[in-house]
């Protein structure tokens, strides 16, 4: 167990660094210039094979351009699945959802799809990670209700779909920034409460409170002795008083109100096909894929801040300032990254990418 | 982008040399932790092994390079003659390179169209303002060779109620893709 949790550590460490990093700066800091072998995420395009297909480097090698390539060539593969479904029925129908499972995994892996905003709420506010889980799931459906919803109007509603829904996307998007840098806003809130030398005592015996401000989660009393650490894996109970749908369903939704373009994507290919139906299941196996690799980057983020907190678990000033920098720090990150989203969507409209 | 048509003494059209000047996120990671020499450029080893690499790749993409001759497809070779220029001063990376046609076209026989793009958008190929065609020798005097404009919003507009009115069955003719409907042209036409 110890060192699946060392594994996840380095792995979030990878995660984190390399995956969100990348598509802002377009660049990591890889230590290639050693290696003989030419880096392949040197190159323009990827060399293909006859097929169309791209061949992905080893996992360990370059992961960010393995996500790439493989979610380049899911892409491929389910776009020629589409066009062989028109002919070949049910089992390219099946073929479709099984390509659109493995295309959500890997298109979740790049930017978006809430693993920052999930993984920042369950660290910044101590929630169970099953709630985390359910958050994510909760995301990944209903963003896949939102791109069947809004694609089918816009079917109904007016010929020449594509350009109709890429304007809606745009402002579905500023308003799902919006959410999310409120959500961030708040986090950071907690936090800026939560600063250890004005509320010493205050923080470590509210802790609760700071985020979620339920009167009836403190009727019960916090005994902070030598094995305080039990404060940051709280109990079932602790949690249940902690977490409502409420609260649940706002993040969520604030998540999952961005359709994920791929989804659209699929639905009009799949419209233009006249097989609309097999679009719209495929888009929630998609959400399904999308949800896998969202709750696997959370798991990861909570494994990660345990294992850091089992060594500052006996110092309480220790573990005040961590829960500070943990919300302050995840807050700022949140409401940065919303902020710099929201004004970017603002003003390309529309032009992200998938 | 640049291009140079390659123009042979009897004004046959033979081939193409691009000049693409790369945007500063791709010249990042092309070059990220490559030693740096001392006048601040990459050293010329560096840059051709990268020349090779790319030219390698994108040739199983055609290398982008579209050329037409009466509307009919006509297949290029390899590409050659690849150099790869680094400007400290903008910090871009520039790619050359000649591609020949398999066998040369006479502009005098029909109009002869190069486009570049790519089908699938992952590029974004765009002229530039200063002198974005060359030809290497003169054409002859009754032909031109021209950049035909970018098409007009109104005029994409028309290309998407166009490609809304057909039904999934229809395609570009002439092996044209979809892409290649928004691509702009390189002409070369003679007058008769």
């Amino acid at each position: 167990m110890r060192t699946m949790k060392w594994l996840a550590v380095l792995l979030s460490v990878i995660f984190f660094c390399a995956i969100e990093a990348a598509p802002i700066y377009a660049q990591t800091t890889t230590p290639t210039a050693q290696t003989k072998t030419f880096d392949k995420r040197r190159l323009m395009v990827q060399p293909r094979n006859a097929d169309g297909t791209v061949t992905p480097p080893p996992f360990l090698d370059d992961p960010v351009l393995w996500v790439r390539d493989e979610q380049q060539n899911f892409y491929g593969a389910m776009s020629k699945s589409m066009r062989a479904m028109d002919s070949e029925g049910l089992s390219a129908a099946l073929t479709l959802m099984l390509l659109s499972l493995g295309y959500g995994v890997f298109h979740a892996a790049g930017p978006g799809h809430g693993k920052a905003v999930v993984s920042g709420w369950l660290l910044a506010t101590e929630t169970q990670l099953r709630r985390g889980i359910l958050v994510a799931f909760m995301s990944a459906m209903l963003q896949a209700v939102v791109a069947v919803v809004l694609v089918s109007a816009v079917l109904l509603l007016v010929s020449g779909a594509a350009a109709a829904a890429k304007d809606m996307v745009g402002w579905l998007e500023v308003a799902s920034f919006a959410m999310i840098a409120a959500v961030g806003a708040y986090v950071l809130w907690g936090g800026i409460k939560a600063f250890p030398l004005k509320h010493k005592t205050a923080t470590l015996d509210h802790h609760f409170e700071i985020v979620n401000p339920l009167p009836t989660s403190h009727s019960h009393d916090h005994v902070h002795g030598p094995e305080c650490g039990h404060a940051h894996a709280p109990n079932a109970k602790e949690v249940d008083g902690d977490w409502s749908w409420k609260r649940a369903a706002t993040l969520s939704f604030a998540v999952g109100l961005r359709p994920c373009t791929g989804a659209i994507l699929v639905l009009l290919f799949a419209y233009s096909l006249g097989i609309y139906w097999a679009g719209v299941i495929s888009t929630f196996v998609m959400g399904f894929g999308t949800f896998l690799t969202v709750s696997a980057v959370a798991a990861l983020a909570v494994y990660s801040k345990q294992l850091a907190q089992r060594y500052t678990a006996h110092d309480s000033r220790w573990t005040a300032w961590l829960n500070f920098a943990l919300r302050f720090g995840g807050g700022s990150v949140i409401l940065f990254f919303a902020a710099v989203l929201m004004i970017a969507s603002w003003q390309g409209m529309g032009d992200s990418g998938f | 982008m640049r291009s140079q048509l390659i123009v042979s003494d009897d004004g046959m059209i033979t081939g193409v040399r691009v000049e693409w000047k790369m945007d500063k996120g791709y010249t990042l990671e092309a070059l990220d932790g490559l030693q740096k020499t001392a006048d601040g450029n990459y050293s010329a080893a560096d840059l051709q092994a990268l020349t090779e690499e790319n030219l390698g790749a994108l040739k199983d993409y055609g290398y982008f390079v579209y050329f037409r001759s009466n509307d009919e497809k006509q297949p290029i070779g390899k590409a050659f003659d690849g150099l790869q220029t680094y400007d400290p001063k903008d910090k871009r990376l520039t790619l050359l390179f000649s591609v020949l046609l398999e066998k040369p076209l006479d502009p005098r026989q029909g109009p002869v169209t190069l486009k570049i793009y790519d089908p699938e958008f992952f590029i974004d190929f765009g002229y530039v303002d200063n002198k974005p065609i060359l030809i290497s020798k003169p054409l002859s005097k009754e032909c031109s060779a021209s950049l035909l404009p970018i098409p007009k919003d109104s005029q994409l507009e028309d290309t998407r109620m166009m490609l809304a009115s057909k039904d999934k069955a229809w395609k570009p003719g002439q092996d044209e893709d979809y892409g290649g409907l928004f691509a702009q042209p390189v002409e070369v036409k003679c007058a008769p």
